[in-house]
């Protein structure tokens, strides 16, 4: 019961050093020899201890865990950023336009039906004209860029990408050992699935 | 050549140091940019996971957390290790990262029963180990974000305090008080399981102790 609050705090401080093993020697003995005379840090060094163990204990599964991520992905992702190459005070216009364009695609898409017919409503035919161009090959890039979550429908979304955009891209590309699977997966071109476009 | 010269570097195997990798993979080696990804990709897998409950939404951060590094490729000088950065990144992205609906998350019980049964134990003692995992968990998930992941960035990935200092932008005393007081937290939430040896009669002291602390110390013979 007889106890500092001072010394309490500063007991405190060498206790949290304890558990995560960085505590001195001379501290630990400080620390001791404090708890020894302190009835409430006493138990308070017992039953954090304990819950430190506890706590180790309940995430060593978790640390067992790995992962068998393909650095392919990171390749796949990093090419669908924007490139560095575009200098910083042009990166926001060109953001702003391709969303216009996006939004002016969707609007014909609406008004026509179809993207076909995505010209004619609009009366003028310069700034359409540009629109049905370049509206699938923005609808394109977002698939792109979106990898679903899902596994199949990834290897999926993997498939239509060389498909369609990455027999353009992808021989430039060097793949690594563990980018060879995704690879070989999608040039099985005689699979049912690449029939399917992703949602 | 033989097979182990053959063999592709890239595994874990390269002696060089993150600044190295850094520097060749800004040069446009992808060799040593896949070697920092296999370095860290399991310690930023497990971080999500731990944080979200999720492996898939965990393998999307790590993706998504060497996309950013891939991009900032230019402009990363670690002085010693990459790891701060990336599990900053990480740490970010899965906070900000909204649950997804429609999936049933108990990825962290699954794994452990497997970790559990290699070692020779009665089933009691099995059953029981896993219902005390189960409670210190769910009481770790009850601490709020900022208490929480220096919890999970000390326990499961085994950072010090300096290292959690760095991933979290805090002074060293910060996170020293910030796991005390999760580690108080978790006392008193764990107190109600007698599993655990916790004197409740024992918490409520630290706090009035404190608000009233004795300016002098009582006599001898003095009454309480």
């Amino acid at each position: 019961m007889r106890s500092f609050p001072v010394a309490c705090r500063a007991a405190e401080q060498k206790m949290t050093e304890l558990f995560t093993g960085e505590l001195r020697p001379r501290e630990r003995l400080e620390l001791e020899a404090h708890a020894d005379g302190c009835a409430r840090c006493d138990a308070a060094l017992r039953d954090l201890a304990t819950i430190s163990v506890a706590l180790d204990r309940a995430y060593a599964p978790l640390r067992m865990r790995g992962t068998l991520l393909s650095p392919a992905r990171v390749r796949l992702a990093a090419r669908a950023e924007p490139t560095n190459s575009i200098p910083w005070w042009r990166v926001g216009f060109v953001g702003r336009l391709s969303e216009a364009t996006m939004a002016l695609g969707f609007a014909a898409l609406v008004l026509g039906g179809s993207l076909d017919l995505a010209v004619k409503p609009d009366g003028t035919p310069s700034a359409p004209a540009s629109v049905s161009v370049s509206s699938p090959s923005i609808i394109r890039e977002y698939m792109r860029t979106q990898p679903p979550y899902e596994e199949t429908a990834y290897l999926r979304w993997l498939r239509f990408q060389l498909r369609v955009i990455g027999a353009v891209s992808a021989p430039a590309v060097r793949y690594p050992a563990g980018g060879q699977f995704d690879v070989e997966q999608l040039s099985n071109e005689d699979d049912r699935l690449t029939h399917g476009v992703p949602r | 050549m033989t097979e182990h010269s053959a063999r592709r570097p890239a595994q874990d195997e390269d002696r060089r140091t993150d600044r190295e990798l850094v520097y060749a993979a800004r040069e446009g080696d992808m060799d040593a940019f896949d070697a920092l990804f296999y370095r860290y990709r399991d310690g930023i897998f497990r971080l999500g996971l731990a944080i979200t409950k999720d492996p898939s939404a965990a393998e999307e951060i790590a993706v998504d957390t060497f996309t950013r590094a891939h991009r900032a490729l230019a402009r990363l000088e670690p002085e010693g290790s990459l790891r701060p950065w990336l599990y900053r990144v990480a740490v970010n992205l899965s906070y900000n990262r909204r649950p997804r609906k429609n999936v049933i998350l108990s990825p962290l019980e699954d794994s452990a029963n497997d970790t559990l049964q290699s070692e020779e134990r009665s089933p009691s003692a099995l059953a029981e180990q896993a219902e005390v995992r189960r409670l210190v968990l769910a009481a770790v998930d009850t601490l709020g974000p900022k208490h929480r992941i220096v919890v999970v960035l000390h326990y499961m990935n085994g950072l010090n305090l300096a290292e959690i200092a760095q991933v979290v932008d805090c002074p060293i005393g910060t996170v020293k008080s910030r796991l005390h007081y999760a580690l108080r937290r978790l006392r008193t939430h764990l107190s109600a399981h007698p599993e655990f040896g916790i004197e409740p009669a024992a918490l409520l002291a630290p706090s009035s102790r404190r608000t009233v602390a004795p300016v002098v110390e009582p006599l001898p013979g003095e009454p309480q």
